[in-house]
């Protein structure tokens, strides 16, 4: 079939102006819910989800996923400038960013990161477009024995981008595991660790926990050592990125742009789970991976990058399997069936106008988005000289009111203190966050492919090794193990205490 | 060593120890596979491990380093926890406003001393601007104290 | 002739035949005279305790639409989740004011967690229903590719029976997915290898991959893929066929019982005590929203039945009470609860 011929088509049905407007206004608003810290783009789709009930059914699609990548875009903002992650898929972000924003290169960080996004975000359409069918193919293939397999590699790959103590790394992903298994079993719905208590049977939303470890602790540490004055001291440098930006980023660009692409195409990967590994990935195959953790650029390039290509590689097993990899391709999902559009391998065939529209609106807005955010960066950056002593009660507000928002419950909000003050004083004492957060993504889907596989095995493990699929990636991981357990000595030993957060 | 360093450790291993002995209380093994106790009780043993390795592998040079470097950061740390529990304890009672500008006011004197004016005016127009963005605009449904706001 | 038209007109305008004479214009005022003085004046809170984006809260949203395209206020939708959803069916039976202005938008699950989880804090006469929503019967469905292609239910059970253990079909636990299969391994008299899922899609995906024969799930989950005859449906749990699948038998013709009836049986309500005025006019506001011929096109796009059965929120309680008789029974007779 000529798909650049529907392609085309899928432009004529977007270039119209009302589709045009609808496209940025979806980014503007997305960018800008993802800049506040815990409101992200699932809030924002629910929030809007209502407007879009009046529009035809292009124009709802279009503006929705505006506002979804929008907010994949604005997510970083906030990673950088004040290091708390507007959402989940932008923890990583915080690592390098906001060391560059303390170095006076905000501007840098929040360029690539935009620009990044761009080039992710064009190039994931692309496979988009030409490769649907074929991805389809490959993702229906993919049972729970070769999601457990991806999940084994996700954690190793996690100890890959470790910088400090590997035990203290290793605590918090067991942590993280563990706290993913509070509330209901997902396997058979027995209670675990709730102690009676209603509020605990719901589990722990990542939401609360990420603002509470990312976003209080942040507050704490900083209230605490900023007498006066202000989180920068240094004056901010030029707002774009230099030549040697560009040199270090472009193939962590790249590399990132596959790996979420691949990741997004699989249910349950996703935006978070993409920009840990482009991390991970980028760390290991950098030269000098010292720098990570201290502004390396890389670092913000290669898993914003990821998060963004994640986002379009979602777009697959939802238009054409009617499956949600993820809660906010669910809420896209709510809003198809809403129109009375059924995504499914019949979109393609009895509503080309939808489904080719809006391919090429993501096309269109990923252009929008970057001449949108470019110049916005400087505005950013200007926030940044807002006097912290009135900027921390504003982002505290926030937090509150973006965790309340999860689930309208106020238990939430003693979750997000109770973890901020837990993550204050472990930032002292040098452990990393960030392993946790995947952890705790990683953790129900590990453990539901596991005991999904051996159920239907009977029991048998060898399940695991016997689909070629499953076994080439359990082999890979079990590889990439051996080699940081060769290595691990030397690691372990030369772990310093971090001077993160104590200096 | 600092002793908050200990003590976390020590956290560790009590933690692990608690959740492998709650974990083991839930079934472990099905003929079909782990139960629901199984992945908390590996997580529980981690942790344990990773905290009595922490314990133990710290001959290291003693960062002669005191936690809190003066008294007055960490009175500014529990007036932010103050606030913040604040915030959760009374949102519920007296509804969203109500309940920050106050906190906000006090959390906007918490790094330095400003003109009550100045902090009363930001304290309000934050909150006021802050509750109609998210109630009024978009609709999220802030909790409503007894003056229906 | 002349005078006829004029006379039919003036029985449609008194409202004689409400019937065919239901503009909305009419239907508005009509509201307006049952709307008291001192209620709505701020918005009326749809809560929904499941998340955004799911059925149920596609469900609600459109009905808050179609209520504010009726009476004239706001209608806001606040999801509040967890657990999944015995957080809010809690909220609402124990702690949400009876003033009128929190209305759930529940299914099942508000009964089914006051008989499992609530230990006897709570109860569904708790609530007060105000109106049937809509309803989708729970079905399974095979691959036209796979293990049971040219096959009918009663072949699935002569294989459950013929060779237990084989037959693997996804569920999502402790719901009515994984009740419906317990009830097929009993009337079969074999067993199933029941793999638990999050939710009906995932499992029609795994359908369509080959790593299990049968999936459970509404027609929403799974239209497209029968559309495109990648899929088809072996049987409906549901008491009689549906309008929208007449071809589709039920579990319970087929295997010749009368207790395999599983559905999303969606309906609104009110924690108990909201004075009678304001019930009143809720009851009338929701009917006028749910007896649009959009919304019931907009419901019927779902993959869910509009017609409803129930003329008032009292005959919803007394349905809604024989539901959870019949529940109860299963799940004393499945060892779930005590006898």
């Amino acid at each position: 079939m000529d798909v650049l011929g529907q392609l085309a088509a899928g432009f004529g049905v977007i270039l119209t102006p009302a589709n045009l407007y609808y496209c940025f206004l979806g980014s503007l608003v997305g960018t800008l819910v993802g800049v506040l810290p815990g409101i992200g783009p699932l809030a924002a789709l629910s929030l809007l989800l209502p407007f879009t009930f009046t529009l035809p059914p292009v124009a709802s699609l279009v503006m929705l996923a505006a506002i979804f990548y929008g907010a994949m875009y604005g997510g970083s903002t906030t990673s950088i400038l004040v290091n708390i992650p507007g959402e989940a898929a932008s923890v990583v972000t915080c690592l390098d960013g906001h060391e560059m924003a303390k170095q006076g290169r905000a501007g840098a960080a929040l360029g690539i990161a935009a620009i990044g996004s761009f080039i992710a975000g064009t190039l994931s359409n692309i496979g988009l477009t030409l490769f649907s069918p074929v991805l389809v193919a490959v993702a229906l293939r993919f049972g729970p024995p070769e999601y457990f397999a991806i999940m084994i590699l996700g954690f190793v790959m996690t100890l890959y981008m470790v910088a400090g103590s590997a035990l203290k790394a290793m605590v918090m992903l067991a942590l993280g595991v563990f706290l993913s298994t509070v509330g209901m079993d997902i396997v058979n719905g027995a209670e675990r660790f709730t102690f009676g208590s209603v509020n605990l049977a719901g589990g722990f939303d990542l939401v609360p926990v990420v603002m509470g470890l990312f976003g209080v602790s942040e507050i704490l540490l900083n209230v605490e050592q900023f007498a006066r004055g202000e989180v920068f001291s240094r004056r901010i440098r030029r707002l774009l990125p230099t030549f040697r930006d560009w040199l270090d980023s472009w193939a962590p660009i790249l590399r990132g742009s596959f790996l979420g692409f691949g990741l997004g195409v699989l249910p349950g990967g996703g935006p978070v789970t993409a920009s840990f590994l482009s991390y991970a990935v980028e760390r290991r195959l950098s030269r000098r991976p010292e720098r990570f953790g201290h502004g390396a650029i890389e670092g913000v390039a290669g898993p914003e990058s990821a998060n963004n290509a994640a986002v379009a590689g979602s777009m697959i097993p939802l238009l054409s399997l009617g499956l949600p990899s993820n809660a906010v391709t669910a809420l896209l999902l709510g809003a198809l069936i809403i129109q009375g559009v059924q995504p499914g391998p019949m979109l393609m065939v009895q509503r080309p106008e939808i489904f080719w529209g809006v391919i090429a609106s993501l096309y269109v807005g990923n252009v929008m988005l970057l001449i949108l955010n470019l110049p916005l960066i400087g505005l950013w950056v200007q926030l940044l000289r807002v006097p912290y002593r009135i900027l921390f009660p504003c982002v505290l507000l926030l937090t509150v009111i973006g965790t309340y928002s999860v689930n309208h419950n106020v238990f939430d909000v003693w979750v997000m203190i109770g973890f901020g003050l837990a993550g204050y004083v472990v930032r002292k004492l040098g452990y990393e966050l960030a392993p946790l957060v995947l952890a705790m993504v990683l953790g129900p889907l590990l453990e539901q492919a596991l005991r999904q596989s051996l159920i239907m095995s009977s029991g048998n493990p060898a399940i695991f090794m016997t689909r070629p699929i499953a076994a080439t990636i359990v082999l890979l991981a079990a590889a990439l193990a051996a080699v940081l357990v060769l290595r691990g000595k030397r690691l372990a030993l030369a772990a310093q205490p971090t001077v993160e957060g104590s200096s | 060593m600092s002793r908050v360093e200990l003590a976390v450790d020590a956290f560790w291993v009590l933690l692990g120890a608690a959740i492998i002995a709650h974990a083991v209380q839930l079934r472990l093994w099905e003929p079909s596979g782990p139960g629901s106790g199984f992945v908390p009780l590996l997580a529980g043993a981690v942790i344990a491990a990773g905290g009595l390795g922490l314990l133990l592998a710290r001959p290291r040079p003693a960062r002669a380093e005191v936690f809190w470097a003066a008294r007055a950061s960490a009175l500014r740390i529990v007036a932010v926890l103050a606030g913040l529990v604040t915030m959760a304890v009374l949102m519920p009672v007296l509804g969203f406003l109500l309940t920050a500008a106050p906190t906000m006011a006090f959390l906007l004197t918490v790094i330095e001393r400003q003109r009550w004016t100045w902090v009363v005016g930001m304290a309000l127009a934050s909150s006021v601007g802050l509750y109609w963005l998210f109630d009024r605009v978009l609709e999220m449904a802030l909790p409503k104290g007894p003056l229906g706001f | 002739m002349r005078r006829v038209a004029a006379l039919l007109s003036l029985v449609l305008l008194l409202g004689a035949v409400p019937a065919f004479a239901d503009s909305v214009a009419e239907t508005r005022s009509r509201l307006a005279a049952l709307k008291p003085a001192d209620y709505p004046t701020q918005p009326i809170e749809f809560v929904v305790v499941y998340p955004a984006g799911g059925g149920m809260d596609t469900t609600a949203r459109l009905l808050a639409k179609y209520v504010e395209k009726y009476a004239d206020h706001r209608v806001i939708v606040v999801n509040k989740t967890g657990g999944a959803g015995f957080i809010g069916h809690t909220y609402l039976a124990t702690q949400a004011k009876n003033d009128g202005y929190t209305v759930g938008i529940l299914a099942n699950g508000a009964w089914t967690d006051a008989i499992l989880k609530a230990k006897g804090k709570w109860s569904h006469t708790n609530f007060e229903a105000v109106s049937f929503v809509n309803y989708a019967p729970v079905t399974w469905i095979a691959s036209t590719e796979g293990r049971f292609k040219n096959r009918s239910l009663k072949d699935v059970a002569a294989t459950i029976k013929a060779e237990p253990g084989t037959v693997k079909v996804a569920i999502v636990p402790s719901i009515s997915f994984e009740f419906l299969a317990e009830q097929v391994e009993t009337a079969a008299g074999g067993t199933l290898v029941k793999v638990p899922f999050q939710g009906g899609a995932p499992g029609v995906t795994a359908l369509l991959g080959g790593h299990v024969d049968i999936a459970t799930g509404f027609l929403s989950e799974y239209r497209g893929h029968l559309e495109a005859g990648k899929v088809k449906v072996l049987a409906a749990a549901a008491e009689r066929r549906t309008p929208d699948m007449p071809q589709v038998s039920t579990f319970n013709e087929v295997l010749g019982v009368k207790n395999m009836v599983w559905s999303a049986w969606r309906f609104a309500a009110v924690p108990r005590g909201v004075p009678a005025d304001r019930k009143k006019y809720l009851e009338a506001a929701l009917t006028a929203a749910l007896r649009d011929p959009e919304l019931q096109a907009e419901y019927r796009k779902t993959g869910s039945i509009v017609e409803s059965p129930y003329a008032s929120g009292a005959q919803v309680d007394a349905a809604i009470d024989k539901f959870a008789v019949l529940e109860r029974e299963f799940f004393t007779t499945t060892g779930r609860l005590p006898k």
